[in-house]
C-alpha cells in the first residue's frame, strides 16, 4: 500500500459549534491504482485530500487517526520533512487552473520551481526538464506556452499545465481534486485520459476526487462514497457501478442520466439535502433521506463492514444479500 | 502518443485568438496610467526634479555653499543671472534648490523604500503565519503607532546627529509599522488564494511562498502607499529641517531654505517661496502619480477601452 488512512478525523470549530469534514474516514490505496471518492457537494472529499496533506485551513485541524505514506507516518513527520512529502511524494491537481496557478509568473517558471526544489536541478536544468514535461503532457509548442502567462492559455491548456506542476516533483501519489470540474465536456475527456497516460507513464497511484460519477467509473480502479464526512461504501468500480449496495449510492447512481435506453424515464433524484455538519441527525447521517430506513438506522452510526465484494456502512445491507 | 495531442490544431488557434485580443494585465495598466493625463505629467515633473537633483553638480551655476562677496550679491531679486534670487549670504538659490532636491528627493525615497521594505516583509510574516505569530507581531506594531510619529523623529533628532542617512533611519523608522499594517491585510487575504494553497501542497518553504508569491501579490497596493510615502517622508524632512531639527545649514534642503528666508518674508519673498513652491510642486506630483497608479492598477476597474 502507497497510502493508508486510519480513523482519520478533521475537525472545524465554528461559531455554531464544531463539524467533522472528514469523520473517522480510513482506505488505501496500493501502487498503480487509481482510487475515486465520490460524493455530494460538503461531503468533506476536499478537507480529505487537505487532511492527508496536513493543509487543513484554518479553523480546522486534524484531530486524530494516521496517514502512512510509504509507510512513513506523515502526521508525526517535521515541517520540512513534510515539505518533501509534498510535491516530492504527493502531487496534487485542484480544481480550477485558473486560480490555482499563480498569474503573474510564467506557466514554464511554476512547473521548474517544483522541478528545482524536489529534484535538486539547476536553473538551466530545471527548465530544460520543464519543457520536455509540458510537451510530454500534451502541450504544443512547449517551450513557447513555456513562457506563457496562465491566462494566455486556454482552460483545458491551463489544467494541463497544472497537472505539470503537481507531478514535476515525480510523485508517486497524485491527488486529483475535481480536476475537470472547471473546464467544458470535451476538454474533460482530454484530461481523464491525460490522467491515465500521466499514470501510465510514471507509474503513479491516484486519489481521484470528483462528484462526477461517470469521471470516476471511466478513470478509477476502485471507488469509494463519501456522505457527510464518513465513507459508506467501497469497492471495485465495476461492482459499485453495476449493483450499488448502501442507499446513498443507489441514489447517486440512480441519478446519473443515460443515453437511449432509458428515455421517458423519470431521472432519479435523493429526496433532501445533505445535512448540516454542525447538527448530524443521530445514528446513520443519512437516514432521514434513505426510503429504507429503520428504527436501528437512527440508534447507532453504522460501521464499515465487508459485505462480500465490497465494504459498506449500512445495517440494511449485510453480506450476501439484503436482510429485512 | 499523449492524449489530446492530435487535437493539437483546435488548441492552438484557441490560445491564438486569446492572444490577439488580450493584452497583459500590466499592458493594460501601463495604458490606463497613459491616459491619466495629471498623474502622467506629475510623472514627467518627477522626472525632471530627480534628473535635476542628480545632475546638480553639472546645472548649478554657482557653488550652494561658498560665501562670496556678501555685501555685493545679498538678497538680489530673481533676475537672469540668478532665476531664484540670492539668499541673505549672496549664495544663488537656484544653486541651493538645486542642491536641496539632492536631499529631499533621496531622504524621501530612500526612506520610503526602507520602510517600504521593512514593512512589507514584517507585514507578510506577520499575516503568512497569522494565529500568535500575527498576534504578537501585530502587538508590537500597535504600540510603535500609538506612539506620536512626529515626537518619536523630534526625540531620536535630538539624540542622534541629523544627516542624511540618519533622517532616511529615523523616517523609516517611523512609517515601517504603518505599512506593516496594511501590508499584513493584504496578505491575509492573499494567503488564502487557491495558487498560494497550491504552492502549500506542492511543499514549497515558507520564505518561498512570502517572497514569490504573497508580496509580488501585493505589488500594487504597495506601489500606491509607496508612492504616497515619498510625499508624506518629504514633507517630514521639511518640516523637520524648517525647524532646524533636520538637515542643518549651511547644507541646503528644502525645508531649511523656507525657514532661512522666513524672517525676511516681507523685503525678500523669493528667498522661500522658491523652495516651497518646489516642495509643493513635489509633494502634489507624487499624489497624483500615486492617484494615477491606484486607478491603473485596480484590477476591478475594468475600463473595456484599455482592454
Amino acid at each position: 500500500m502507497i497510502l493508508s488512512v486510519t480513523d482519520l478525523r478533521t475537525r472545524f470549530e465554528v461559531d455554531e459549534g464544531e463539524l467533522w469534514p472528514v469523520n473517522g474516514v480510513s482506505f488505501a490505496i496500493a501502487a498503480g491504482e487509481t482510487l475515486g471518492l465520490v460524493g455530494e457537494s460538503g461531503s468533506g472529499k476536499s478537507m480529505v485530500a487537505l487532511s492527508i496533506l496536513d493543509l487543513v485551513p484554518s479553523p480546522g485541524h486534524v484531530v486524530s487517526g494516521e496517514v502512512a505514506f510509504e509507510g512513513l507516518d506523515l502526521r508525526s513527520l517535521s515541517g520540512s520533512a513534510k515539505r518533501t512529502i509534498r510535491g516530492g511524494g504527493i502531487g496534487m491537481v485542484f480544481q480550477d487552473p485558473s486560480v490555482s496557478l499563480n498569474p503573474v509568473y510564467r506557466v514554464g517558471d511554476q512547473v521548474s520551481d517544483v522541478v528545482r526544489l524536489h529534484r535538486g536541478l539547476g536553473k538551466a536544468e530545471a527548465w530544460h526538464e520543464t519543457v520536455h514535461l509540458l510537451g510530454d503532457l500534451g502541450i504544443q509548442e512547449p517551450e513557447k506556452r513555456a513562457r506563457a502567462y496562465p491566462f494566455e492559455l486556454s482552460g483545458g491548456m491551463r489544467q494541463r499545465a497544472q497537472i505539470a506542476v503537481a507531478v514535476a516533483g515525480r510523485p508517486r501519489l497524485l491527488i486529483a481534486d475535481e480536476p475537470t470540474t472547471a473546464l467544458d465536456s470535451t476538454v474533460q475527456a482530454e484530461i481523464c485520459d491525460l490522467l491515465k497516460y500521466v499514470q501510465g507513464e510514471f507509474g503513479m497511484s491516484i486519489l481521484l476526487i470528483s462528484h462526477d460519477l461517470a469521471m470516476v467509473t471511466d478513470v478509477a480502479d476502485r471507488m469509494m462514497v463519501m456522505y457527510a464526512g464518513r465513507i459508506v461504501e467501497i469497492g471495485h468500480w465495476t461492482a459499485i457501478s453495476r449493483e450499488p449496495r448502501h442507499p446513498y449510492t443507489k441514489g447517486l447512481i440512480g441519478a446519473i442520466p443515460h443515453l437511449g435506453g432509458g428515455a421517458g424515464r423519470p431521472l432519479g433524484s435523493i429526496p433532501g439535502t445533505v445535512p448540516d455538519l454542525v447538527d448530524l441527525p443521530a445514528g446513520c447521517s443519512f437516514h432521514p433521506r434513505c426510503g429504507e430506513a429503520a428504527e436501528d438506522c437512527q440508534a447507532a452510526v453504522p460501521m464499515l463492514e465487508d459485505v462480500g465484494d465490497r465494504l459498506c456502512a449500512c445495517y440494511r445491507v449485510r453480506r450476501g444479500g439484503r436482510v429485512g | 502518443m499523449v492524449p489530446g495531442a492530435e487535437d493539437g490544431r483546435s488548441m492552438i488557434s484557441e490560445t491564438g485568438a486569446k492572444r490577439i485580443g488580450a493584452r497583459s494585465p500590466w499592458e493594460v495598466s501601463v495604458r490606463r496610467f497613459r491616459a491619466n493625463r495629471l498623474a502622467l505629467w506629475s510623472l514627467y515633473v518627477i522626472a525632471i526634479l530627480v534628473l535635476a537633483a542628480l545632475l546638480a553638480p553639472l546645472l548649478a551655476p554657482y557653488d550652494p555653499i561658498a560665501i562670496g562677496d556678501v555685501m555685493a550679491t545679498r538678497f538680489q531679486s530673481p533676475s537672469w543671472a540668478h532665476p531664484f534670487g540670492t539668499d541673505e549670504f549672496g549664495r544663488d538659490l537656484f544653486s541651493r534648490a538645486l542642491y536641496g532636491a539632492r536631499v529631499s528627493l533621496s531622504v524621501g525615497i530612500l526612506a520610503m523604500l526602507l520602510a517600504t521594505s521593512i514593512g512589507s516583509l514584517y507585514g507578510a510574516v506577520s499575516g503568512y503565519f497569522g494565529g500568535i505569530v500575527d498576534g504578537v507581531m501585530m502587538r508590537i506594531v500597535d504600540v510603535w503607532i500609538a506612539f506620536p510619529a512626529f515626537y518619536l523623529m523630534l526625540l531620536l533628532v535630538g539624540v542622534f546627529e541629523a544627516t542624511v542617512p540618519v533622517l532616511i533611519l529615523i523616517l523609516a523608522l517611523t512609517a515601517w509599522p504603518v505599512t506593516a499594517r496594511f501590508i499584513r491585510g493584504e496578505i491575509l487575504s492573499l494567503r488564502e488564494r487557491d495558487y498560494v494553497q497550491a504552492a502549500r501542497a506542492m511543499g514549497l518553504p515558507a520564505y518561498r511562498i512570502i517572497l514569490r508569491h504573497l508580496i509580488p501579490g501585493a505589488l500594487s497596493p504597495v506601489l500606491v502607499t509607496g508612492a504616497l510615502a515619498v510625499a508624506g517622508m518629504i514633507g517630514a524632512e521639511a518640516g523637520l529641517s524648517f525647524l532646524g531639527l533636520g538637515i542643518s545649514p549651511p547644507t541646503p534642503s528644502w525645508g531649511n531654505m523656507v525657514a532661512a528666508g522666513k524672517d525676511t518674508l516681507a523685503n525678500a519673498w523669493w528667498i522661500s517661496f522658491f523652495p516651497g513652491a518646489l516642495l509643493t510642486l513635489t509633494l502634489i506630483a507624487f499624489s497624483l502619480v500615486a492617484d494615477g497608479l491606484r486607478d491603473a492598477l485596480d484590477p476591478k476597474a475594468l475600463d473595456q477601452k484599455f482592454v
